[in-house]
């Protein structure tokens, strides 16, 4: 079809008229988007003949210019004074790194930023603490099956959705958290009462009010961990965990001084980015407690100050911080990661 | 390993499964009870109430329509462009695995980096509250993870099968669709349909952009219920059991796929860095 352009012509004519009619009046900038998402995966698909390696040139164009280009917007927005007021007549007044330090001064937001940190080690901890044994029970099994699949559920389903049925799982009159340790005899803490207070002493930096946060985030992603352990286990080739098995006699021994070794540096990898993306979570934070002082997050100030103070010069001095904090971490810590994960049994 | 262990193992691997789905099903279940029922100050009463008061308050009508434009050519606008881009990285493997890094690099990038550019943009643009800026936002944040995934499904290459292929009498283009097509045919529809639901579930654009407007996903509509003090907990639990919906019916049934992209995504994945 690449070989006769006039009816790759005609046809995207017939597309862009049918488009333009289907399209409510409110969508049809949809159209110009579509044209030259189009063009693109065509010019992608035209370098297949030729020399191959420009279908990676489409996808390179799509993220520098959807999220490099607005990423560096960002930093530049920092640098200025730009609100709901101004935003639209152009008349930005530079202000160089005054919300920077305006936002790194504040006890408020080195909390935040600290709280931040430690919800997403806690979030990483609690998945590892329960995905790497179901993993592993996962691996022992011949085969994978049906069952298996059935772990992508918790990772796809919309976040907003775990976060609303944690919260009502959590919810202090009919939880079924709380009346699971109601029935247990312990007396557990009025948590959405507490990470909605209005007033909150800074030096709480995790508070137990966030568990119903923490809970929503293991709940969607210890199935992976659990899956990416399995993987990795099974990766290992078969003999050599038949020598294991028979040199070390004992299943958790086969496991603690062959097993582990060989996966750990996949494990620490898989932890390191679900640290990273720990860091970003909002929406199991923002359903129970809205950004509330003791439990907000970067995230949640982020979206605060950029949808509703609309103070976009704070908004976008927080996220360059964010930004370079896991662009850092990531340049630093991420290749050495990557490289002691040699492949298994090649 | 004896068949019996085999047997315990499989039930108790199962058994496991089903137990992290039940929140799932306890949400399905108040869903369909009374709200005196669900919080214990009532016997059990089943009805379908609670369905009919969450259709009746929002424009569900709008909010899926929206949902399901947005995600499907996201998802047809990601594949179009990742498959080229991962046979590409797949034939000329990046030996410090410095691509790979990038791509996967854009899933990590928090959205909060960018979301002041987007309403900067959108607004300066006239896409603010449309279907256009949603599919923009989505085309970056799935592009790059599912073209790294599918060139780890495509590697190692192997020359000879698109010499073979060629030599059948194909072009080169030819050769690569078939070779593509022998390769990753699963891992191409797994990942479609992972890059559908995330871009479904997707809300933290979604509401930064549309605001609750007339171009507003289920998503953002399902968390309308949650605001305010006073919140209607069994039309919650059916609002997000409808609009949860489409991921958990795609997923039952297609778990035999996804078992098998995760048997090949293994196989495949010694040899990616």
């Amino acid at each position: 079809m690449i070989r006769r352009p006039r009816t790759i012509g005609l046809a995207a004519g017939v597309a862009v008229l049918a488009l333009y009619v289907v399209l409510p009046s409110g969508q049809r900038s949809l159209l110009p988007i579509a044209i030259a998402l189009g063009a693109l995966a065509v010019f992608g698909w035209r370098g297949f003949p030729r020399t191959f390696r420009g279908g990676i040139w489409p996808v390179a164009f799509v993220i520098l210019l959807l999220g490099v280009v607005p990423a560096l917007f960002s930093i530049v927005v920092s640098f200025f004074d730009v609100s709901s007021a101004n935003l639209m007549n152009g008349g930005w007044r530079f202000i160089g790194l005054e919300r920077f330090a305006r936002v790194t001064a504040s006890p408020d937001e080195r909390a935040i930023l600290l709280r931040t940190l430690l919800f997403g080690a806690a979030c990483v901890l609690a998945q590892f603490a329960i995905g790497v044994p179901w993993g592993v029970a996962i691996a022992r099994k011949p085969r994978l099956n049906w069952v298996d699949g059935l772990l992508v559920l918790p990772i796809v389903m919309p976040p907003i959705i775990t976060a609303l049925g944690w919260r009502a799982a959590f919810d202090d009159s009919f939880g079924i958290v709380r009346k699971l340790l109601l029935a247990l005899g312990l007396d557990p803490p009025t948590w959405l009462a507490l990470g909605s207070r209005a007033s909150a002493g800074v030096e709480v930096l995790l508070p137990q009010a966030m568990i119903p946060s923490i809970a929503a985030e293991t709940w969607q992603w210890a199935p992976f961990v659990a899956l990416f352990t399995a993987l990795s286990l099974r990766q290992i080739p078969a003999n050599l965990r038949g020598w294991a098995g028979t040199a070390a006699r004992s299943r958790w021994r086969t496991f603690r001084v062959v097993e582990l070794p060989l996966i750990a540096p996949s494990l620490v990898l898989i932890a390191f980015l679900r640290l990273l993306d720990s860091l970003k979570s909002f929406e199991s934070i923002w359903v129970p407690f809205g950004n509330g002082v003791l439990t907000a997050t970067e995230s949640i100030r982020i979206a605060t100050h950029a949808l509703e103070i609309r103070d976009y010069s704070t908004a976008a001095a927080l996220s360059t911080i964010m930004l370079a904090f896991i662009a850092f971490t990531l340049a630093v810590v991420g290749p050495s990661l990557v490289a002691r994960r040699r492949p298994l049994g090649g | 390993m004896a068949r019996a262990k085999i047997r315990r193992l499989n039930a108790f691997c199962a058994a496991l499964a089903v137990a992290w789905l039940l929140p799932i099903v306890w949400m399905a279940f108040n869903a369909l009870l009374t709200t005196q029922a669900f919080t214990g100050s009532a016997p059990l009463h089943f009805t379908l109430s609670n369905f009919e008061a969450a259709l009746s308050m929002k424009d569900w009508g709008t909010a899926y329509l929206s949902s399901v434009v947005t995600a499907t050519i996201t998802t047809a606008a990601v594949m179009a462009l990742a498959i080229p881009g991962a046979y590409a990285l797949a034939k000329w493997p990046n030996r410090s695995g410095g691509a790979f890094a990038l791509l996967l690099g854009t899933r990590i990038l928090p959205p909060a980096s960018t979301v002041v550019a987007y309403v900067i943009f959108g607004s300066t643009l006239g896409i603010m509250d449309t279907w256009a800026a949603l599919i923009l936002a989505g085309l970056v944040m799935q592009v790059g993870w599912v073209t790294a995934v599918l060139a780890v499904s495509l590697a190692p290459y192997s020359s000879a099968l698109e010499d073979w292929l060629v030599s059948r009498g194909g072009n080169p283009l030819t050769a690569a669709l078939l070779y593509i097509d022998v390769r990753a045919r699963t891992q191409i529809f797994a990942l479609s349909m992972l890059c559908w639901l995330l871009q479904w579930g997707e809300f933290f654009f979604a509401t930064a952009l549309t605001g609750g407007g007339s171009s507003q996903t289920v998503t953002v509509l399902v968390a309308g219920f949650s605001t305010g003090q006073d919140i209607r907990w069994g039309p919650m639990f059916a609002a997000c059991i409808l609009a949860g919906a489409p991921v958990i019916l795609t997923i039952v049934f297609a778990s035999a796929l996804f078992t098998r992209f995760l048997r090949r995504i293994t196989r495949r994945d010694r040899a990616a860095f």
